[in-house]
């Protein structure tokens, strides 16, 4: 078999061969077997696919694809309505967040104990009120829609803060001897 | 008909959703035969065809008036399709996949007729199954859309002598796939000259 004809066989079933070439063609398979057997299967084999039929479509596509392009927009408002709500909650605790620590700085300075107390009491309080909020998210999420996401979108922004907070005091433990003893129950 | 597709497909950019739809009756058997010839199984045609409109909704706007519709339209689904395709485990096909086509109606009338008609199909559908990914598009777009070569790379983004090449190759694969006696014997039609 030879492959420079084997090319051109294929080039004349698709009706591509110039009439020079098919002469060439016609020429080499009378002369080569190879090539005469491997000319005769494609042509069986090209009657066989220009005889197959189209496969029918199902007749309701259109409703199905206008019915998934709403799914798709519906889901990229949804994806909006989290992200917003992500960025909303997370700047607004980095906001409260730099409030809280520089008032801290300012009077926390003259009174350690204090201050101590408070985060202790502030710690325990997110941390229920993280609770809380994971029990609302999840209602609110049974019913899907900005408020889900809002919901989320706050509680995560919270449980981080709380992370924050509880990492700063820990780290202050040491120098507050007495919220060591309360971080330590 | 393109004048008329050009028009909706003007209408679509602006959100128009039912002149979208018309786009979709158009081109609904020619997406779906493609992605069914693709993909081998009724299922996964449908689904294919469902995203393959999707995606042309959403890039409707990066469609260029001078390219042909119908081969914009047939370019998005063969890459999702071939897409498809490498995402399943290897490149071959389960042939154990039921083509759909062998218990649809034929356009023949009496049922010998019918029978020996979804006889090639199944078989038809089976040898481009065994086809790798590459080579099954030229295939099906030369067989089932009697494009040319210079179409089918307009379509697959390919040269025309890439083109060549695929379904040179796709012949050469198909013979060594094929399931034995499948299409492959010599009929006394299949003995004649060339052309």
């Amino acid at each position: 078999m030879h492959t420079e004809y084997t090319l051109l066989m294929s080039m004349a079933l698709d009706g591509e061969a110039a009439p020079d070439e098919i002469r060439r063609l016609e020429a080499h398979v009378t002369g080569c077997a190879g090539c005469a057997a491997m000319w005769t299967r494609w042509q069986a084999l090209d009657r066989r696919f220009v005889a197959a039929a189209w496969a029918p479509a199902p007749a309701n596509l259109a409703e199905k694809v206008t019915a998934r392009l709403a799914e798709r927009e519906a889901q990229k408002r949804r994806s909006f309505w989290l992200g917003s709500g992500l960025l909303v909650s997370w700047f607004a605790v980095l906001l409260v967040s730099a409030a809280a620590i520089g008032l801290l700085a300012l009077w926390g300075t003259n009174h350690p104990k204090e201050v101590a107390a408070l985060l202790s009491a502030l710690a325990q309080l997110l941390s229920g009120g993280s609770h809380a909020l994971r029990g609302i998210g999840t209602l609110a999420g049974s019913f899907g829609g900005a408020t889900a996401a809002l919901g989320f979108g706050l509680l995560i922004a919270l449980t981080g803060w709380l992370a924050l907070l509880w990492a700063w005091v820990m780290g202050r433990s040491r120098q507050w001897p007495g919220l060591s003893v309360s971080a330590g129950k | 008909m393109e004048d008329q597709e050009l028009i909706w497909l003007e209408r679509a950019k602006t959100g128009d959703r039912v002149a979208f739809s018309r786009l979709v009756e158009a081109y609904r058997r020619p997406v779906y035969n493609l992605a069914y010839r693709m993909l081998g199984n009724a299922v996964e045609a449908e689904d294919a065809a469902q995203e393959t409109f999707v995606r042309m909704y959403t890039k409707l706007d990066s469609y260029q008036p001078e390219r042909k519709l119908s081969s914009w339209v047939l370019a998005i689904a063969s890459h999702y399709c071939i897409d498809r395709l490498r995402r399943r485990r290897g490149e071959w096909v389960s042939l154990d996949e039921e083509p759909i086509a062998a218990v649809l109606p034929s356009r023949e009338q009496g049922p010998e007729e019918r029978v020996v008609r979804s006889e090639t199909r199944d078989e038809v559908q089976q040898m481009v199954n065994r086809l790798t990914a590459p080579y099954r598009v030229p295939l099906i777009l030369r067989y089932w859309y009697d494009l040319s070569y210079v179409e089918i790379a307009e379509v697959m983004g390919l040269s025309v002598q890439a083109v060549k090449s695929r379904l040179h190759r796709a012949r050469l694969q198909m013979v060594e796939v094929a399931p034995a006696g499948a299409a492959l014997t010599m009929t006394p039609a299949g003995a004649g000259g060339v052309g």
